[in-house]
C-alpha cells in the first residue's frame, strides 16, 4: 500500500473515528468555557492518548484543537466573552452583531470562515509543508519585532471614538504587559514585592475580565425590566448573496494572514485574527462598519484566526518546532509515541503525515456539521431570563480562569479587569487596545532587544522582511492620520458629525433588520 | 436527578476524607505502629510548578500514575504555574507537612534564590531525584565553528551570542558557566522557551545555542543544526555521536533536573513511605520508558543524595548567578 | 449597548429612569478622567525609573521600555487634558444611562463574587458554588425553587463533573 492509502485506511478506522468525534465534543465543550484553552485540553489530553495507537491519538489531540477553535466563537459572539484568546477579534463584530439580533447569522458566518480558513491552511500542508516551513526559519528577532510593531498599529483602528483614549488605552495595556520578570534580564518590575506578579498578569484573565465581566457588569448596571433582548431573537441563520459576495475578499486576505502568521512560531490565533480584522477594515469600502456589526469584519476575524491552525500545523510537523502552544503539547506526545516532528517525518512516516492531514480535514467538515445544527440549541439559551444567564456567566468566568493556574490570584486579576474594564466602558475608552497591548508587548520588547543584543540597530533595516513590515507599519499609522487632516481641511472631519452619522446608520439598519424580521 | 445525588455523597466523603487527615495530622504519634501502616489513606495532591503540557507535567504524571500503584491511593497532579515556579514552591513551603501535598522539583528551586526570589531550599524535604535532561550546545548548520573549542576561540576573541530558553533558566545559567570557565565573551540570548531557542540557531540568527536534549537531539538527527557538546558526565543515548564537555576537556555540567518534595517537617514513616514509593516507581520500567523518550535520563538519587546534591547545586549557582 | 434596537428604548428610558442627563454635559467628568490619566501614567514613569537593576548594561536596560510607555502614557494623558479643557464636550453618550437598582445589582454581585473567592478554599467547591450560583441569581432578579435551589445545585453538578471527572482538574 502506498502512504496515501494507509494513511487514509488508518483515518476510517472506526475507532479513530469515535476518537475523532470525542475530541470534538471536547474541544468544543473547552472552547466554548472562557479560560479553557485549547492547549490546556490537549495536554490533559495527552495523559489519556499516550495508551492509543497513535494515529488514534491524534485523532483526540486535533480535533480538540479543531473543536476549540469553533467553540470558542460562541461566547464571543452571544457574550462578549472569547472562549479563548483566539477568539478576541470575533467579539469586535460578533457581539454587535448578536445585538442587532443577528446573532444566528454572525455564527453561521463565523463557523463558514473558520472552515474556509482552516481547509485552505490544510491545502498549504498537504501541498507545500516543507517549502513553506523554511519561511518560519526566517522569522527571527528583527522580523518577530517588526511584525509586531505592525500588530500594534492596530490599536488606532480598534479606537473607534477617540484615536487619543485608543493609544492611550494601548499604551495602559503596554505597560501592564511590562509587570514580572524582565524577559532579558530576568529583573522584577512593577512586582511590588509580591510574588505572584513575578509571573505577570495572566493573559486569559485580563482578556475574560476587559470583554466578558466588564459587560456582564454593564448589563447588571443598566438592566430595565422591561427591555427587550436583541440576542435571542436570533434572525436570519443563513447569509444572503449579497452578504456571501461581502465575505469573499476579507476570506481570501485573511486566510493568507492565518496562514502566514500560523508559520511564524509563538504567534497564533488571537494575533492573527487581530491582524486579519485590521487588514481586512484597511481594504474594506465599508470601513466605518468595522467594529459594528461587520459581515467582512468576523469573516476576517475568524478567517485569520482558523487560518493559522494549518499554518502551525506546517511549522511543527515539518520543522519540529511547535508553531503555537497546542503544537508543543502536541509534538510531547507524539515524541512519547516515537514520532520525531521535523523533516524526516515526511521521510520516514509519509503515511502518518497523510492521517494527520486527513483527521485536520474530516474535523473540521464535522465542526461545521455540528456547529451548524447545534447552534440553534445555544442560541436558545439566550432566551432564559437575565439571571441565569448573568450566574452562569460569572461561574463559568471564575472557574475557568481559576484553573487556568489553580491560583486564586489569576480570579482576582479577572475580577479587577472586569471592574476596570466597566470603568474604561462607561468613560469611553476601548478595552480592544489594552488587550492588544497587553498581547504583543511583551513580544515587542523582547525581540527588540534580543535583535539589538544579536546585531545592534540596523538590523531592522537591513533585513527585507522586518525593514517591509516596519514601512507598513508607519504607513498603517501615516494614512489615517493625513485623511484625516485632508478630511479636515475639506471641512467635512468633524469627527462629531461623522459619529452621530454612524450612529443614525446603525440605528436604521438595525431598523431595516427588524423588519425583515 | 442522580446528579444532586452524587454531589451530596461526594461532599459527605470529602467531609470524611477532611476529617480524617485532620485526625491523623492533629494524633501525630498516638498510636505508632497504626499510623505506618495508615499512611497514605486518602488522595495526593502533586503539585507541578509548570502548566499542563511541557517536561516536568509529562514527566509529574508519569510518576504520579506509578506511584498509584505503589501507594494504593490516587495521586492527583495539579498545575500551578507561575511566576518562574516559585509560586508551586511557596505552596508546597506552605503546605501541611502530612504526605499529602508533595510535588515536583525542578533545578530552579537551587537557583531562585540567587535571583530575587524568597526561596530556600533548607524549607523542603527532599525525596529523590527522578530525573535529568543534560544541556547540549549547538550551532547552525554552516556554522564555521566544528568544535566546542572553535566557538570557545572566537569567544576569546570576539564574542558569541548564545541563545537560551528564558532570563534566569537553567540554560542561561549553562551559557554563563562556560563564559566563566573559558573566559570567551559570551552574550546570553534569552527565547521564551527551548523551542523558539533552538530555532534561533537552526535560523542562523545566533551563534549556538544552549538547549535541552529533547528539542536539540530532534533538530541533531534530522541535520537541521549541528549538536557540539553534551554538558553531562556521560554520552547521550539519543546523540550517541555528540562527545561530552568533559570528553573536549571541559568540565561543564549542566542538566534540568528533577525529583520530588515536600514541605519540611514531614513525619518519619511518612517520609520513609514515600521515599521508598519514588525510589521504585522512578525506577520502574514505564517511567523510565517515558522520560527516556522525551530526551531525559533516568537518574535516582535517594533522599540524602539528593539533599547534598541541591546544596551543592545552590552553592554552585550562587557564585555563578549572583552580582556582586 | 450602542448599536442595538434597544438603543432607541435605552436613551428614552434613561429620562424616565433617572432624569440625570443635562442638556449641555458638563465638562468635569472628562477633565476628571485626563486628570485621573495623567496621575495614573506620570505614576508610571517615576516607577519605571525606580526598578532595581542588578546588572548595569549598556544599551536598552530593563527600564528602558517601561519609561518609554510611561512617557508615552503621560504625552497622551497631557493631550486629553487639554483636550478636555479647551474642547466643548460632545453632548451624546454611548452608554446607556444606569440605574440606581442597577448599582445595587452590581455592588452586590461584586461583593457575592469577592465573599465567593474567599470561602471557596476554606470549604469547598461543592459547598461554596451553588451558595454563590443562587445568591448572583437572586441578585439578578431570580425567584423561586428552580432559580434559586434547583438551577444552582444542577450547575455546580455539571461543572463538578466536568473538571473533577472529565478534564481531572481539581476543584
Amino acid at each position: 500500500m502506498n502512504p496515501l492509502e494507509s494513511g487514509l485506511a488508518a483515518v476510517v478506522d472506526p475507532v479513530t473515528l469515535l476518537c475523532l468525534i470525542i475530541g470534538l465534543l471536547v474541544g468544543t465543550l473547552v472552547g466554548v468555557f472562557p479560560g479553557i484553552t485549547g492547549s490546556m485540553a490537549v495536554a490533559l489530553a495527552a495523559g489519556f492518548t499516550l495508551t492509543l495507537e497513535p494515529v488514534q491519538g491524534l485523532a483526540v489531540l486535533l480535533s480538540i484543537y479543531v473543536g476549540a477553535n469553533y467553540g470558542d466563537r460562541i461566547p464571543a459572539i452571544l457574550v462578549n466573552t472569547p472562549g479563548t484568546p483566539a477568539a478576541i477579534a470575533t467579539t469586535f463584530d460578533g457581539y454587535p452583531m448578536a445585538k442587532q439580533g443577528k446573532a444566528g447569522l454572525a455564527l453561521v458566518i463565523s463557523a463558514l470562515a473558520s472552515t474556509v480558513g482552516i481547509l485552505v491552511s490544510m491545502v498549504v500542508f498537504i501541498i507545500a509543508a516543507q517549502p513553506v516551513a523554511k519561511l518560519a526559519l526566517n522569522f527571527g528577532p528583527p522580523e518577530m519585532f517588526a511584525l509586531v510593531v505592525f500588530g500594534l498599529t492596530i490599536m488606532i483602528s480598534i479606537s473607534s471614538k477617540s484615536i487619543v483614549k485608543g493609544v492611550l488605552a494601548g499604551a495602559v495595556g503596554l505597560t501592564l504587559g511590562t509587570i514580572g520578570r524582565d524577559p532579558i534580564t530576568g529583573d522584577q518590575r512593577f512586582t511590588f514585592g509580591i510574588n505572584d506578579l513575578s509571573g505577570g498578569l495572566d493573559f486569559i484573565a485580563v482578556i475574560i475580565g476587559l470583554f466578558g465581566i466588564a459587560e456582564l457588569f454593564d448589563q447588571l448596571l443598566t438592566h430595565r425590566e422591561q427591555k427587550t433582548k436583541p440576542i435571542s431573537s436570533l434572525g436570519r441563520w443563513w447569509p444572503n448573496k449579497k452578504e456571501y459576495k461581502e465575505m469573499g475578499k476579507p476570506m481570501a486576505l485573511s486566510t493568507g494572514i492565518g496562514i502566514v502568521v500560523g508559520i511564524v512560531p509563538a504567534a497564533g490565533g488571537d494575533i492573527a485574527g487581530l491582524i486579519g480584522w485590521d487588514r481586512a477594515r484597511a481594504i474594506s469600502k465599508n470601513k466605518d462598519k468595522f467594529g459594528k456589526g461587520s459581515i467582512e469584519g468576523i469573516t476576517a476575524a475568524d478567517g485569520a484566526s482558523s487560518a493559522t491552525l494549518g499554518g502551525s500545523l506546517i511549522t511543527t510537523m515539518a520543522l519540529g518546532i511547535p508553531g503555537d502552544s497546542v503544537m508543543a503539547v502536541m509534538i510531547g506526545s507524539m515524541i512519547i509515541w516515537g514520532l520525531q516532528p521535523g523533516p524526516q517525518l515526511f521521510t520516514n512516516n509519509p503515511d502518518l503525515v497523510v492521517s494527520i492531514a486527513a483527521i485536520m480535514i474530516v474535523a473540521t467538515v464535522v465542526s461545521l456539521g455540528i456547529s451548524l445544527v447545534r447552534m440553534r440549541g445555544m442560541v436558545k439559551l439566550m432566551d432564559l431570563p437575565n439571571y441565569y444567564i448573568w450566574s452562569a456567566i460569572l461561574i463559568f468566568c471564575v472557574v475557568g480562569t481559576y484553573t487556568v493556574t489553580n491560583n486564586m490570584y489569576t480570579v482576582i486579576v479577572m475580577l479587577i479587569s472586569g471592574v476596570i474594564g466597566l470603568v474604561m466602558k462607561r468613560t469611553g475608552f476601548p478595552a480592544g487596545p489594552v488587550v492588544l497591548g497587553l498581547l504583543l508587548g511583551p513580544l515587542a520588547e523582547a525581540n527588540l532587544r534580543r535583535a539589538l543584543l544579536i546585531d545592534g540597530p540596523t538590523i531592522f533595516f537591513t533585513e527585507p522582511i522586518s525593514a517591509v513590515m516596519l514601512s507598513l507599519a508607519a504607513l498603517a499609522i501615516a494614512v489615517p492620520i493625513i485623511a484625516k487632516v485632508r478630511g479636515a481641511r475639506r471641512g467635512k472631519g468633524d469627527p462629531g458629525s461623522l459619529e452621530d452619522r454612524l450612529a443614525d446608520r446603525t440605528q436604521r439598519e438595525a431598523a431595516e433588520s427588524k423588519s425583515e424580521r | 436527578m442522580t446528579l444532586p445525588r452524587t454531589l451530596k455523597l461526594t461532599g459527605v466523603l470529602a467531609a470524611a476524607a477532611l476529617t480524617l487527615t485532620a485526625c491523623s495530622s492533629s494524633s501525630p504519634s498516638a498510636d505508632g505502629a497504626e499510623e505506618v501502616s495508615a499512611y497514605p489513606e486518602g488522595d495526593i495532591t502533586f503539585i507541578v510548578q509548570a502548566a499542563a503540557g511541557g517536561g516536568s507535567d509529562l514527566t509529574s504524571r508519569a510518576l504520579a500514575s506509578e506511584l498509584e500503584k505503589e501507594l494504593g491511593v490516587s495521586v492527583i497532579v495539579e498545575n500551578r504555574p507561575g511566576a518562574s515556579g516559585s509560586t508551586a514552591m511557596q505552596y508546597i513551603a506552605d503546605s501541611d507537612p502530612d504526605g499529602y501535598t508533595i510535588g515536583f522539583v525542578p533545578v530552579e528551586i537551587s537557583m531562585l534564590a540567587h535571583q530575587g526570589f524568597d526561596i530556600d531550599p533548607a524549607n523542603y524535604d527532599f525525596l529523590g531525584q527522578i530525573m535529568l535532561a543534560p544541556g547540549v550546545i549547538s550551532v547552525p548548520n554552516d556554522s564555521p565553528f566544528e568544535t566546542l573549542d572553535d566557538l570557545v576561540a572566537a569567544g576569546k576573541s570576539g564574542s558569541v551570542t548564545m541563545a537560551n530558553s528564558g532570563a534566569g533558566s537553567i540554560w542561561e545559567a549553562a551559557e554563563l558557566g562556560l563564559a566563566d570557565l573559558t573566559g570567551a565573551t559570551v552574550v546570553p540570548v534569552p527565547f521564551d522557551g527551548g523551542g523558539p531557542a533552538v530555532a534561533a540557531v537552526m535560523g542562523n540568527q545566533v551563534d549556538a545555542a544552549v538547549g535541552g536534549t529533547a528539542e536539540t537531539a530532534a533538530a541533531h538527527n534530522g541535520g537541521q543544526l549541528r549538536a557540539l557538546a553534551v554538558l553531562h558526565d556521560e554520552r547521550h543515548p539519543l546523540l550517541p555521536d555528540v562527545e561530552t564537555a568533559e570528553e573536549l576537556g571541559y568540565d561543564l555540567n549542566f542538566g534540568g533536573w528533577g525529583g520530588v518534595y515536600a514541605p519540611t517537617g514531614l513525619p518519619d514513616d511518612v517520609r520513609e513511605a514515600l521515599a521508598d514509593a519514588i525510589a521504585t516507581s522512578a525506577q520502574s520500567d514505564s517511567f523510565v520508558d517515558t522520560i527516556t523518550k522525551s530526551g531525559a535520563l533516568s537518574v535516582y538519587k535517594t533522599p540524602a543524595e539528593f539533599t547534598d546534591f541541591i546544596d551543592d547545586e545552590y552553592s554552585r549557582f550562587a557564585s555563578l548567578l549572583e552580582v556582586k | 449597548m450602542r448599536p442595538s434596537s434597544s438603543t432607541t428604548s435605552g436613551r428614552a428610558g434613561a429620562t424616565d429612569a433617572g432624569g440625570e442627563r443635562p442638556t449641555p454635559a458638563p465638562r468635569w467628568p472628562e477633565i476628571t478622567i485626563a486628570l485621573t490619566a495623567v496621575a495614573l501614567t506620570g505614576s508610571v514613569l517615576l516607577l519605571a525609573n525606580a526598578i532595581e537593576l542588578r546588572l548595569e548594561l549598556p544599551g536598552l536596560t530593563p527600564r528602558s521600555w517601561p519609561t518609554f510607555l510611561g512617557a508615552l502614557g503621560l504625552g497622551l494623558s497631557l493631550i486629553l487634558l487639554i483636550t478636555a479643557l479647551v474642547k466643548a464636550p460632545r453632548p451624546s453618550d454611548d452608554n446607556e444611562a444606569t440605574t440606581r437598582a442597577g448599582w445595587i445589582k452590581l455592588l452586590l454581585a461584586v461583593a457575592a463574587t469577592i465573599v465567593f473567592i474567599v470561602v471557596w478554599p476554606l470549604t469547598a467547591f461543592v459547598v461554596a458554588a451553588p451558595v454563590f450560583v443562587s445568591a448572583v441569581t437572586a441578585i439578578g432578579g431570580g425567584r423561586g425553587i428552580r432559580a434559586l435551589i434547583i438551577y444552582p445545585v444542577v450547575m455546580t453538578g455539571a461543572l463538578y463533573a466536568m473538571f473533577n471527572l472529565l478534564l481531572r482538574v481539581p476543584l
